[in-house]
């Protein structure tokens, strides 16, 4: 009987097993063959695909000088287009305009304000990364800006000197007149990025670095003047194997997917290699947080609030230096509600006032943590204050 | 298989990518603030720049009384000028925040003054937002005659306080009151109007009759009252400009009171007594028709139009004592919105709508309050042996009223307090006053 049973047993078994050895590679193997994607995807690292895109066409083989110029405005200046709206409109809207047209004493012209110092905040022009928030599939744009609006008629020796030379060139104490039309015409930009990337992919492939994970925020950050506190974004330095995939080929024969898969899980394990000091460690405490809070809120006057100011509720964002400093530029009204937008907006001055002037020597925050604070938003809500 | 085995590490792989990126960027750090403080916001005014030799004298004046105006709402505080590190030598000069940072100061006024030949005069200010390193708006010029300089430092600093605070202006403004004279049992009255700030104060009748609860036309070129001219109490119109009155209404046999303009300024609603009772009229200022617009044997009295002309709001002691109650502007036995204890009287409503000031007498004292025009959120603003007759500021952020002090030598005098209970302080008059009523902001 028990005989019996173990056969029955085991015959279903094999016979399942059988059977799947029969249909289960339906299931197992997809009728299209191609995951290349996968490989691809993983592969390509931004810094990479900057490459090559500013080489662009066939980089490795054609000579790498003409190309540049013509390929990189096409596809740029469309996603240039998009982004700056959305910016733009918040800064300015100063909507004083009704009060100010009132007075009747005859003549209220508002006169051509000069003050002077404003004018800093050009410097971005560069809304190239303002692609990278939105869309995520085709990053193409991020030449455009680079390439000045000079034409450059690169001179091939120069290219190299240039970069040093640049930099420091502001003295100006020499005469010719060529010198000066290069620095101007080859600003910070423009020759740095494209040519080291260019031009090295063609060295030793020391590892496949995949490099930094993308500064998060790339949009915003690239929209303000900020020279100094760029901490990693520092894609040059590593010579990104120019193609995509191409390392392992040679060696193995066989299997491409395969090699592919490898690479894919080994750049997963070497990811915390690229970015050196970014890992975020452990969050803030709450006295830490409180610590914040705090040093804002003495600074929060609501006393000179408009009623309905008060019962608006207002979210600012802003960018802090690694020394706990408020990025002024930075700042911006992401949300309110309660109140017009008029209210908002005087309540926003109001908070931005608050951040401003408890943050002029910098909050105290732990510095380790520094991606934990790096972006702030900061929430106003006056309704205890109404009451009172 | 081997595809299938393939494709569950690079899952694993990728996975383990994303969890590791995410790891990395935490995302902005929220916080919430829900306390903070609450204080005059300290601002500088340096000494506006002479352009000329003409304008030295009215350039110092113009300046303090821009500060006046400011620090006057006890919603600002003014960083003395000797405490200022930084000089303004230029209006076009640029501002040196740090400076200005330095001693405290959020915000900065500059400005310049120019008598011109003709004698007109120019005034030009700018406002900055000393820690966003910025200026507020933009600079603003005024033109006018020299005797107008005071209105013009109203303007500026209307310009400023709505700026910052968000709130509509009010500084260039005036007030109509009734001018008291004379011992407490024998009173002298008259109309009288001065700036906001009790500046340039002008009588409008004499003391000869009495007079009673002057208002302002919403275009402030007319001002209703009750007048005591024939004995019995008349409503009466007298045009600002040129003083002159007439009496409204067509019956003389019954006494009309507590007058109040629409906010078209073509109705007149007031209090009739007829026959015993009284109740609340309507007179077409146009036709000359008149409209009853309760009939209640309680008394009605102390009407108030909504901004919006669609609502009065009245006082009526048909419950068995002083309520407020709220009706359709074309009549109606009205709903009551007072519900707490005591004596409800003299209801206004805010020009902006959303208040309703009033007076309360409860336990012996008075109050000064307001509520939602359905009664909801009563606060009392203030409290004392006699307050009385709310008038709101244009900007409905300020209220006015009568403060009595008790006692033989006692004597009415007027008083401000925000709208939030804050800052109440004594409106200068050259002599006891009360019935007080806001006019508009002047053009």
């Amino acid at each position: 009987m028990e005989l019996r049973r173990a056969v029955a047993v085991s015959g279903t078994a094999h016979g399942a097993v059988v059977l799947w050895a029969l249909v289960g590679g339906w299931f197992a193997d997809p009728p299209n063959d191609d995951n290349l994607s996968v490989a691809e995807v993983s592969l390509v690292t931004p810094a990479e695909f900057d490459a090559l895109i500013s080489a662009e066409p066939a980089p490795v083989e054609t000579p790498p000088a003409p190309e540049p110029p013509e390929v990189v405005p096409d596809p740029a200046t469309p996603p240039e287009a998009e982004a700056p709206p959305p910016r733009t409109t918040q800064p300015p809207a100063p909507a004083e305009v009704a009060s100010d047209t009132s007075p009747d004493l005859s003549a209220a012209t508002p006169t051509p304000v000069a003050p002077p110092d404003d004018t800093p905040p050009e410097a971005p022009t560069a809304p190239a990364e303002a692609p990278d928030a939105a869309p995520s599939d085709t990053p193409a744009p991020r030449e455009a800006p680079r390439v000045a609006s000079q034409p450059a008629p690169a001179p091939p020796p120069a290219t190299e000197a240039a970069p040093q030379v640049q930099a420091p060139a502001a003295p100006s104490p020499v005469d010719d007149p060529v010198l000066e039309a290069d620095i101007a015409a080859a600003p910070e930009e423009a020759a740095p990025v494209i040519v080291t990337e260019a031009d090295r992919p063609a060295a030793a492939p020391e590892r496949s670095a995949r490099p930094q994970r993308r500064p998060q925020r790339v949009a915003a950050a690239v929209s303000r003047p900020d020279p100094e506190p760029d901490p990693e974004p520092a894609p040059p330095p590593d010579p990104a194997p120019a193609e995509p995939s191409p390392a392992p080929e040679p060696e193995v024969p066989s299997d491409p997917l395969a090699d592919a898969i490898a690479g894919a899980v080994a750049d997963a394990i070497a990811q915390p290699d690229p970015a050196p000091a970014s890992p975020a460690g452990p969050p803030l405490t709450q006295g830490e947080r409180d610590g914040l809070r705090i040093a804002v809120q003495n600074c929060w006057n609501v006393g000179a609030m408009s009623t309905e100011a008060l019962r608006t509720r207002v979210t600012i964002y802003m960018e802090m230096t690694r020394e706990g400093l408020p990025r002024s530029d930075t700042l911006r009204l992401i949300g309110f509600d309660g109140g017009s937008e008029a209210a908002a907006q005087q309540a926003y001055e109001f908070g931005r006032r608050a951040i401003l002037q408890c943050g002029r020597t910098g909050f105290d925050l732990p510095p380790e943590k520094y991606d934990h604070w790096r972006e702030i938003e900061m929430t106003f809500d006056p309704s205890q204050m109404r009451a009172r | 298989m081997r595809r299938f085995l393939a494709a569950c590490a690079a899952c694993l792989a990728m996975w383990g990518g994303q969890d590791a990126a995410l790891a990395q960027s935490p995302g902005p750090l929220r916080i919430e603030i829900t306390d903070g403080v609450i204080e005059p916001l300290p601002f500088a005014v340096p000494p506006f720049i002479a352009r000329n030799d003409a304008a030295a004298g009215l350039a110092v004046d113009l300046t303090r009384v821009v500060a006046a105006d400011l620090a006057n709402t006890g919603l600002f505080r003014e960083i003395p000028q000797d405490a200022h590190v930084a000089r303004i030598t230029s209006f076009d000069a640029p501002v040196g925040y740090a400076d200005w940072k330095a001693i405290g100061a959020q915000a900065l006024i500059t400005g310049s003054v120019l008598v011109e030949p003709d004698g007109r005069l120019v005034v030009q200010f700018r406002l900055f937002d000393v820690f966003a390193d910025a200026p507020l708006g933009e600079g603003l010029q005024f033109v006018g005659t020299a005797e107008g300089w005071r209105r013009m430092a109203h303007k500026v600093a209307d310009a400023a306080y709505s700026r910052i605070t968000g709130e509509d202006p009010y500084f260039d403004s005036r007030v109509v009151f009734v001018a008291e004279t004379g011992p407490k049992d024998a009173r002298l009255k008259r109309l009288a109007v001065m700036d906001y700030d009790g500046a340039n104060v002008r009588y409008l009748t004499s003391s000869d009759a009495l007079v009673l609860a002057p208002r302002f036309s919403p275009d402030g070129q007319r001002i209703i009252y009750t007048g005591y001219e024939s004995g019995f109490p008349r409503v009466t119109v007298l045009n600002v400009a040129d003083l002159a009155r007439r009496t409204i209404g067509t019956d003389l046999e019954n006494m009309s009171f507590a007058p109040r303009f629409s906010p078209d300024g073509m109705r007149v609603v007031y209090s009739a007594e007829v026959a015993g009772n009284t109740d609340l009229y309507a007179l077409d200022l146009s036709t000359g028709g008149t409209t009853r617009l309760t009939s209640a044997p309680s008394i009605e009295t102390a009407p108030s139009f909504s901004p919006d002309g669609t609502r009065i709001v009245f006082e009526s002691d048909r419950s068995g004592a002083p309520q407020l109650y709220v009706m359709s502007a074309s009549g109606g036995d009205g709903q009551r919105i007072s519900f707490g204890e005591g004596r409800y009287g003299t209801p206004v409503w805010s020009p902006k709508g959303d208040y309703i000031a009033f007076t309360k007498q409860n336990a012996g004292r008075f109050h000064i309050g307001v509520m939602r025009a359905d009664g909801a959120e009563e606060r009392l603003l203030t409290g004392a042996f006699l307050d009385e007759g709310p008038t709101w500021a244009p900007n409905g952020r300020v209220v006015m009223f009568t403060r009595e002090t008790p006692g033989a030598a006692g004597a009415p005098a007027l008083y401000s307090v925000d709208i939030t209970g804050r800052n109440l302080q004594r409106a200068p008059t050259p002599a006891a006053a009360s019935d007080p009523n806001w006019g508009p902001l002047l053009p």
